[in-house]
């Protein structure tokens, strides 16, 4: 990297940043746009990601066939992540909105792989349907939300649980890991596919530092409402808490 | 805050122009799903600009002919055209190859080369004319054809069905989250920062458990009709000569214009 690219990555952060504030209210960032990927690069990400889909849709079945319930219940809780994913929320940083992928709230109420299900089938309907994400991007970015945002986000759910923190903190810690992790499964498919000549570490800082000043307030407050939403749902209705265990054989 | 944007999201979500009378929505779903699907890929194996930017006009000119309103079309546009307007600076200012223009801004200097350029305006065009199919492919086209025809190629039972009842229950649960959101703004729930999160908090909660309740409603419902864990699934009758004579034709028009516009 010249000196002259490592000058010019502080400086395409700024105009990011400034890209971001007049575009946020209507931008989805967090995924990858249709036609952004190569052919190459579109079809590894496929590959990578379908072992973990076809789980999500093994465990449906059996879990399913274990309990009647469980089929609508996660068409209802994929819509709700859904919905939670596309609300538009102020981020005091930019003075724009953005909004949360609401993945770390679904691997806590329902588990991983069914959340790497319902996250394919979320983000199918978006890029049909809303033109977030594209369908030869589906699977790098199910693969960036579904599982690297959905495990992360429940592997520290229950490492904070264990660890003696509170269901509110293990929460927040859930949400906002999960945002950043998504983000950063981003980045990183994005550099790889846009960089030549094997400078797609550089790519990769440039695309981060870009990301970072929406991205830092937005996982803290994804971390606020994935905490809120959880507290308020145990508050409500604690046998909630099984649910993730539903249909599961005992 | 919530309110106003969920309420646009529920509109442009809709499926609402598939039903209107065009030449296009009239079209087996299943021609239509297989036909995009090639366009899409031949618009992100071109080598220029002009097989995509014609899928873009097609795409504009199609849902002009479906009588979508130009303010759907701009706002379903518009993140993909700012992810591309950032991909294009990103390519134009960061590729090696010869400068052909540099400028500074705050002392730091920058410089486009003609590689960066081509780049940048190839993969724009991409973006836009993939975009563009698809989303002319989702005007004209109503959800429930989609998860058939989707059924019909082969797509994991479960993993439509579980689409099927998302698609279906979104609109009940967009409706749920501006009716809180509504609740919250009129009691000053978006008034400061504070507010906001704790705010946002709740709604995010009360939508997950809006859906939960609903799904144990649903599931009563759907026992009650004889749901037995499995949602009923009625293949379509075959494609026919007809269906098959479309389909061929409609991919031949595609690769003719793409060798052409390919050896310009």
């Amino acid at each position: 990297m010249t000196d002259m690219k490592k000058k010019q990555v502080p400086m395409m952060a700024a105009l990011f940043i400034a890209f971001m504030v007049a575009w946020a209210p209507k931008a989805a960032a967090m995924h990858i746009t249709e036609g952004i990927l190569p052919a190459s690069w579109a079809g590894i990400w496929f590959l990578v990601v379908a072992p973990f889909v076809f789980m999500g849709l093994r465990e449906l079945r059996i879990r399913s066939a274990r309990s009647i319930h469980f089929k609508p219940l996660i068409g209802l809780t994929g819509a709700a992540v859904f919905v939670i994913s596309c609300m538009p929320i102020p981020v005091p940083v930019v003075g724009a909105t953005a909004h949360p992928c609401g993945v770390g709230l679904a691997a806590i109420l329902v588990g991983p792989t069914i959340t790497a299900l319902i996250a394919s089938v979320a983000l199918t309907l978006q890029a049909l349907f809303l033109a977030h994400g594209g369908l030869s991007t589906l699977g790098a970015n199910t693969l960036s939300m579904g599982v690297i945002g959905g495990f992360s986000g429940y592997a520290v759910f229950h490492l904070g649980k264990r660890l003696g923190a509170g269901t509110w903190a293990s929460a927040f810690a859930a949400g906002l890991i999960a945002n950043w992790a998504t983000y950063s499964g981003t980045a990183l498919f994005m550099a790889l596919a846009l960089a030549r000549n094997g400078e797609w570490f550089s790519m990769f800082l440039a695309i981060m530092a870009a990301f970072a000043p929406t991205q830092i307030p937005l996982g803290v407050l994804e971390g606020f409402i994935t905490a809120g939403a959880y507290s308020f749902i145990m508050r409500r209705r604690p046998e909630v808490a099984d649910m993730d265990r539903m249909g599961v054989a005992t | 805050m919530p309110t106003k944007g969920m309420a646009m999201l529920f509109e442009l979500f809709s499926d609402i122009f598939t039903i209107r009378q065009s030449r296009l929505a009239s079209v087996d779903a299943r021609v239509k799903v297989i036909v995009a699907l090639c366009a899409v890929i031949m618009t992100l194996a071109a080598s220029s600009p002009l097989f995509p930017t014609l899928m873009l006009l097609a795409a504009f000119t199609g849902a002009y002919m479906a009588s979508v309103p130009a303010r759907h079309v701009a706002l379903r546009f518009a993140a993909p055209a700012g992810t591309a307007a950032f991909i294009f600076l990103l390519k134009a200012l960061m590729t090696p190859g010869e400068v052909i223009g540099s400028f500074q801004i705050a002392g730091i200097g920058f410089a486009a080369t003609d590689e960066g350029l081509r780049q940048g305006v190839l993969i724009c065009a991409r973006v836009m004319g993939a975009v563009g199919v698809l989303l002319l492919f989702s005007f004209v086209t109503p959800a429930h054809h989609l998860f058939r025809s989707l059924r019909w190629m082969g797509a994991p039972k479960g993993w439509v069905e579980v689409a099927m009842l998302m698609y279906r229950f979104t609109f009940d649960i967009f409706e749920k989250a501006v009716e809180v959101g509504s609740a919250q703004r009129t009691r000053l729930g978006y008034s400061t920062a504070g507010r906001s999160l704790s705010s946002a908090g709740t709604l995010a909660g009360a939508v997950a458990l809006g859906a939960m309740e609903k799904a144990e409603r649903v599931e009563e419902a759907m026992l009650v009709r004889g749901y037995n864990g499995e949602i009923p699934y009625d293949p379509p009758p075959p494609l026919g000569a007809y269906g098959v004579l479309k389909t061929s034709g409609a991919l031949l028009a595609l690769a003719a214009l793409f060798i052409i516009l390919e050896t310009v």
